[in-house]
């Protein structure tokens, strides 16, 4: 298994505006190199289509300071570069302390080895983890393509139960849900200027071949998390086969403003069990207001969260799934016992 | 800007620099192995789904095949060569052999470069600490349980 | 009648030892674990030599083709390849594997990854290009890869390749397919009237059961540097057997033994898919000799997963009868083995069936065993082969008997307990104490007093299930060893087998020296090499303690013998009254030691070689049905405690207790190792583990580490408790079987049948994945809360 990784060249730019330049140019076949950890994957098992270019120019944006820095704002907002790993967030203090929702995410990708290098914006820009997308043999639609071969072949484990568009691969970031419960801003160069957007608009729905609104040559800069309350409970779970390595078969971070035991603000999200992370806003306007006593009554109030789910023969029982997720996430946050 | 195709890199490596030109495209594992001789890191996979080429850099365990040999410039890596300073064997490879954390031997660096980079990171070290650092490497053998007993002992749990 | 039995060696047969172990017994570290964990441990993959080649292997896209043109010209023109071969060159060339003729390069492909040409250039990057650049034009037909659909009426048929030789070597096919049958239709295993049985029975259940297909997994790929020097080839391989992957060489390329020569001091993993020479070495040393270069040939793990042969799918049809008082009164099964297309299926003919019609003492049996070929990939040995299959199934099969009836399923067993080999005929096993081991792995998890939790999220639950195995050496039970006594003292074991993991090195030695009567200090091992040492069986079917011990154990002795006669002239003194032991020797009767055994070997004098060769069983691993007056197998059991999250489906194995009937443990530190890793298999194949192919087109899904899942440590139980059965079988050193492999068998039924205790749900298809499990909780409508 020598030399798996086809032939490409190489920059090493050291500012933002260098790098959306190269992008730009050799657009759309130059990538942003950050961790690498899918990106080199998908070029050694040469995943391309006709919207998926094999990368021949590979930008490695690790040496940008503006992209790795992690601080926090005079305004008190978090800033996370696009190219600080998720080991370096995990442990940070601050977020610890203060964000533990993303923490508990960042902590809970793969293993160690890949949170070492793995990125907060190659987290969030994951493609489908999808067997057929990664398999030459099919020319599946996220590629270029014009079927989804999921939803007629095999689909367990790591497939979407709601919002099915064309594509059906469950969303694998788990950093995603915890932004976005987050209410993080995303923050986006290119050689037009910059950008931001709510990460709530970033991801397109299963219907669009692209994850995002990024255009190629585009560089995500840093995600942006506001400043939090000290009232807040939040927390993040993750349902996996396995305990290590594995993307979720549903996961769930929940922010919630808490008065004493009456929840005034609610933000919920899960990633998994959808092509694209989404908020539950019905769970959201439910909770609002309530006084979250047992986890009992947390339950009754999300045990429809997916009855519209439209399910595929292997992915029904993801429903309950993601149920326990989300009950165990919610229970957490509220500072409830998990049953 | 210039692109390339080749690049210089200089790393220290077990404590020593160590220099090489490579392709933009040779990852740190096919340096270690193939360019520097040291056959110690294994192979398994080359997608980071197994850990056997788990390596020590600059303090944390990566993927040696995930990592491109031009992001360990300047680095300082660790591999299970340089666990044993000059004759001895290191105290963790000593209880590997003593637990027979151990049989077929091809995962063996990955855990123990996985442990090295735990040992290295914190003075106390729980069974559960070592249960995370270690879930990132396969083992197809079946030496989990002698490994747990050789890692909770060099860390005093026993 | 059968004679007193005696040590399976030719010729003379050592006296016992007459007495205590110093040696053997004792909890001693394997003597390879230094290099390993030194990383200096040299695998095939990390020798190198000047000017190696690498090589890169194109294979098919599609499931089932006729190649009907190859064109090399492009591949060959990319510089820095040396030889390209393919059909174009290499037309009626037959590669063995397990000596099973196999086309090299066939005319019709057929399973997806099936290998069409190869090539070897002065850089991987060159090989990979011209790989890319080979034109192939290829036909596609129809193809099949469901077992049913493959015997109805209609199916496409799989142009099976093989060469079918009757009267053949033991794995190769003596029949041909019929319509997809293997050899033409089922093993069938039969006794009493089935119907009379139903008829008496209380109670009668129908059910089926699925297990997956199984890849090994090992750490290491295949790999291989293939040298062809001065009319010589030298294999450095990754293989399991270094005389079979020899013999299988010679025979492919028409060479003379002598002219082959395989090296593997270290491998990593086998788990019994490395065997004899497989497809990338024949490769490998092709394009050695046609380029007069070294040949560097590294599978990637896709390539892994793609052409290795692995463990048959399977679907059981079972269907029993059971009267209320507990007695099995009928048992009527067929089992569809998914045999891929091509592979070492026939011994294992009826190695599904065997478990039901041996372990249960029922009068009235009918079981089918039916190989199946689809256009998938070949299948092969796979620890445990078809054993694991006939476990999960059958011991499946039984909890739901025992509960039909309202029946602890342990005293269920017990009930219906067969002491003999065939029940009718009363023959006997050399040794049998399933019942001790189904005893002693159900105490151990408190089978009697369980610590269950029935409600809530979390339910735990224990079950049990039990196992049949060879391990006591088969065909052709050629093994020998040397053992060479110098002058200076040392001693030198000398067999021709690879260490894969198990220590057999370190084994062997122990019975080494514990013979010679020497410290294991003193006893140097030469193995690894075809040059230099004798045909011993590959490191595979657990075999090497029951073959290469008895070898060894003769080796020694003769070697010690030889030195007491030549002691016995200069000390005056007989030799039958000399005993060594420790490293010094004594007169019989005496505790004081006359001199050191060093001191020995220099009075002597003389190099001394002692040699031994394994004979073969007097009675068969009753693999076909029939038993003779002695047969020879090893049993096992094996207890789990699980914890079921009701809400995930998630099943988690808290604690496991594992029995193997070993005879005799000559290392127990390295026998625990082999129980940790039969329950690594187990697991995987209860709850992770199973290819996924599209059904479609037959590709496989999950030819990757990520999707293929392997169990980690966090997936292992918090507690393994591993239980050696031993007792006396004179036939084996030191009554010594072998095993390991076996302990895999019945883990996956013990834990389903936990499940079932904690959670009242009987799965029936494997692997027990969350949703699978799920769905039976809706159907129930058990489930807590969620």
């Amino acid at each position: 298994m020598l030399c798996e990784l086809p032939s490409f060249a190489y920059a090493e730019p050291s500012t933002v505006e260098e790098a959306v330049k190269i992008l730009d140019i050799h657009k759309p076949y130059a990538k942003a190199l950050a961790g690498g950890t899918e990106l080199l994957n998908l070029m050694k098992d040469r995943v391309s289509g006709s919207s998926q270019p094999l990368p021949k120019v590979l930008v490695n944006v690790k040496k940008i300071r503006e992209l790795k820095e992690v601080y926090v704002s005079g305004d008190g907002w978090l800033v996370l570069g696009a190219a600080a790993t998720l080991e370096e967030v995990a442990a940070n203090s601050f977020v610890k302390a203060v964000y533990h929702v993303l923490s508990e995410a960042c902590s809970s990708v793969a293993t160690q080895q890949i949170r070492s290098v793995a990125t907060v914006g190659g987290n969030l820009c994951q493609r489908p983890w999808c067997w057929y997308f990664r398999h030459p043999y099919f020319d599946c639609f996220k590629k270029g393509g014009k079927l989804c071969y999921a939803v007629a072949g095999e689909h367990q484990h790591h497939f979407s139960v709601m919002n099915l568009g064309v594509c059906i691969a469950g969303h694998p970031s788990d950093l995603a849900p915890a932004l976005l419960a987050l209410d993080a801003n995303i923050q986006i160069a290119s050689v037009k200027g910059r950008r931001k957007i709510p990460v709530s608009e970033f991801y397109l729905d299963g219907r669009s071949q692209q994850d995002t609104v990024l255009d190629t040559a585009d560089l995500i800069v840093n995600v942006q998390v506001p400043p939090t309350t000290q009232r807040r409970g939040m927390a993040f779970a993750k349902a996996r086969l396995r305990d290590t390595w594995d993307f979720a078969m549903a996961n769930a971070a929940a922010v919630l403003e808490l008065d004493g035991r009456t929840c005034v603000g609610a933000r919920v999200a899960m990633g998994g069990l959808s092509p694209y992370p989404f908020r539950l806003r019905k769970v959201e306007a439910a909770l609002e207001g309530e006084n979250l006593e047992s986890s009992l009554s947390l339950y009754r109030l999300i045990k429809q969260a997916f009855s519209d789910a439209k399910t595929l023969p292997m992915t029904r029982e993801k429903k309950n799934i993601g149920t326990a997720v989300l009950l165990e996430t919610l229970c957490r946050a509220a500072g409830l016992p998990v049953f | 800007m210039v692109l390339k195709t080749s690049v210089e890199v200089e790393l220290k490596v077990n404590g020593s620099l160590r220099k090489a030109k490579v392709n933009v495209y040779t990852t740190l594992a096919e340096l270690l192995r193939e360019k520097f001789g040291l056959t110690g890191t294994k192979l398994g996979c080359n997608r980071g789904e197994c850990g056997a080429c788990t390596v020590v850099m600059d303090g944390k365990p990566v993927y040696s095949c995930m990592v491109l040999a031009v992001d360990a410039d300047g680095s300082e890596v660790l591999t299970v060569e340089g666990l044993s300073a000059g004759e001895g064997l290191h105290p963790l490879q000593k209880l590997f052999i003593e637990h027979d954390a151990l049989q077929c031997g091809y995962c063996t660096p990955g855990f123990l470069m996985s442990l090295t980079a735990l040992f290295q990171s914190r003075e106390k070290i729980t069974l559960e600490d070592i249960k995370h650092s270690v879930a990132g490497v396969v083992c197809r053998c079946g030496a989990h349980p002698n490994i747990l007993r050789a890692a909770a002992e060099y860390a005093g749990l026993r | 009648m059968t004679a007193e039995p005696k040590l399976l060696v030719k010729g003379w047969v050592p006296p016992k030892l007459d007495r205590p172990f110093t040696v053997v017994g004792r909890r001693i570290n394997r003597r390879d674990a230094v290099e390993k964990v030194c990383g200096k441990a040299l695998y095939a993959n990390d020798i190198h030599f000047p000017g190696t080649l690498y090589a890169k292997i194109l294979r098919s896209p599609h499931p089932h083709a006729r190649i009907k043109k190859v064109d090399t010209s492009r591949a060959e023109s990319v510089p820095g390849v040396k030889a390209v071969i393919s059909r174009n060159n290499f037309k009626d060339w037959y590669t063995y594997w397990y000596k099973i003729p196999q086309p090299g390069f066939p005319e019709i492909v057929l399973y997806a990854g099936h290998e069409v040409a190869a090539v070897a250039a002065e850089t991987p990057e060159a090989a990979n290009e011209a790989v890319g650049l080979i034109e192939v034009e290829y036909e596609r037909l129809p193809a099949v890869f469901d077992v049913e659909e493959a015997l109805s009426e209609c199916s496409p048929v799989v142009s099976y390749s093989d060469v079918v030789v009757p009267e053949g070597p033991f794995y190769a096919t003596d029949k041909p397919p019929v319509r997809n049958v293997w050899g033409g239709g089922p093993a069938v295993l039969s006794r009493g009237d089935v119907e009379k049985g139903f008829e008496e029975a209380d109670v009668v259940l129908e059910r089926v059961y699925t297990t997956p297909f199984q890849h090994h997994g090992t750490l290491q790929t295949r790999t291989c540097v293939a040298l062809w020097e001065g009319g010589r080839l030298t294999l450095y391989d990754s293989c399991q057997g270094i005389w079979q992957a020899k013999e299988d060489l010679a025979l492919s390329f028409r060479l003379k033994p002598e002219q082959v020569r395989v090296i593997v001091k270290y491998m990593g993993g086998g788990f019994g898919s490395k065997s004899g020479a497989q497809r990338y070495a024949h490769y490998a040393a092709a394009l050695s000799m046609l380029t007069g270069r070294p040949v560097r040939l590294e599978l990637t793990r896709a390539e892994e997963f793609l052409s290795h042969p692995r463990r048959p799918a399977a679907k059981f049809y079972l269907k029993s009868g059971v009267k209320k008082n507990g007695r099995i009164t009928a048992v009527w099964g067929r089992v569809l083995i998914n045999a891929g297309s091509g592979g070492a299926y026939k011994p294992f003919k009826h190695d599904a069936i065997l478990h039901p019609f041996y372990l249960y003492d029922c009068p009235n049996v009918h079981l089918e065993q039916w190989g199946v070929l689809t256009n998938l990939q070949f299948t092969g040995p796979t620890r445990s082969p078809l054993n694991i299959i006939s476990s999960t199934a059958f011991e499946s099969h039984v909890d739901e008997l025992a509960a039909a009836i309202g029946m602890d399923p342990l005293k269920f067993r017990f009930m219906n307990y067969n002491p003999y080999a065939d029940p009718v005929k009363k023959t006997r096993f050399s040794a049998k104490n399933l019942d001790k081991a189904m005893q002693a792995v159900c105490e151990e998890i408190g089978w009697d007093s369980p610590q269950r939790q029935h409600n809530g999220r979390y339910r735990t639950g224990r079950g049990m299930a039990v196992y049949m195995f060879h391990g006591v050496g088969f065909h052709p039970y050629e093994a020998n060893a040397e053992v060479v006594v110098k002058p200076d003292g040392r001693a030198e074991l000398r067999m021709g087998i690879v260490d894969i993991g198990t220590g057999s090195a370190t084994t062997m030695a122990m019975v080494a020296a514990e013979e010679l009567g020497v410290n294991l200090e003193d006893v140097d091992v030469m193995y690894g090499d075809t040059d230099g040492t004798m045909y011993a069986p590959g490191s595979h079917a657990s075999r090497v303690i029951p073959e290469v011990g008895p070898a060894v154990l003769k080796a020694a002795a003769e070697a010690r013998e030889q030195l007491f006669a030549a002691l016995a002239d200069k000390l005056k003194v007989a030799p039958s009254e000399l005993r060594s032991e420790r490293g010094f020797i004594y007169l019989k009767e005496d505790g004081r030691p006359l001199l050191s055994f060093r001191e020995a070997c220099r009075i002597a004098n003389v190099e001394i070689v002692g040699r031994g060769s394994r004979a073969p069983n007097p009675g068969p691993y009753p693999r076909g049905g029939e038993t003779s007056a002695v047969n020879f197998a090893t049993f096992g059991a094996t207890a789990a405690v699980v914890e079921v999250d009701t809400w995930t489906g998630k099943v988690r194995v808290v604690r496991c207790a594992t029995a193997h009937e070993f005879g005799r443990v000559l290392n127990p530190k390295l026998v625990e190792s082999q129980h940790y890793g039969g329950v690594l298999f187990g697991i995987g194949y209860a709850l992770y583990e199973g290819a996924v192919h599209d059904k479609k087109t037959g590709i496989m899904l999950n030819a990757d580490l990520l999707n293929y899942k392997i169990p980690t440590t966090l997936e292992m139980p918090e507690e393994i408790v591993c239980i050696n059965i031993e007792a006396e079988d004179p036939y084996f050193a030191y009554s010594a079987k072998g095993g390991a492999e076996g302990i895999n068998s019945a883990v996956p039924a013990a834990i389903r049948n936990a499940v079932y205790d904690a959670v009242g749900v009987w799965v029936n298809d494997f692997p027990i994945i969350p949703e699978r499990l799920l769905r039976e909780l809706e159907k129930m409508g058990s489930r807590d809360a969620v």
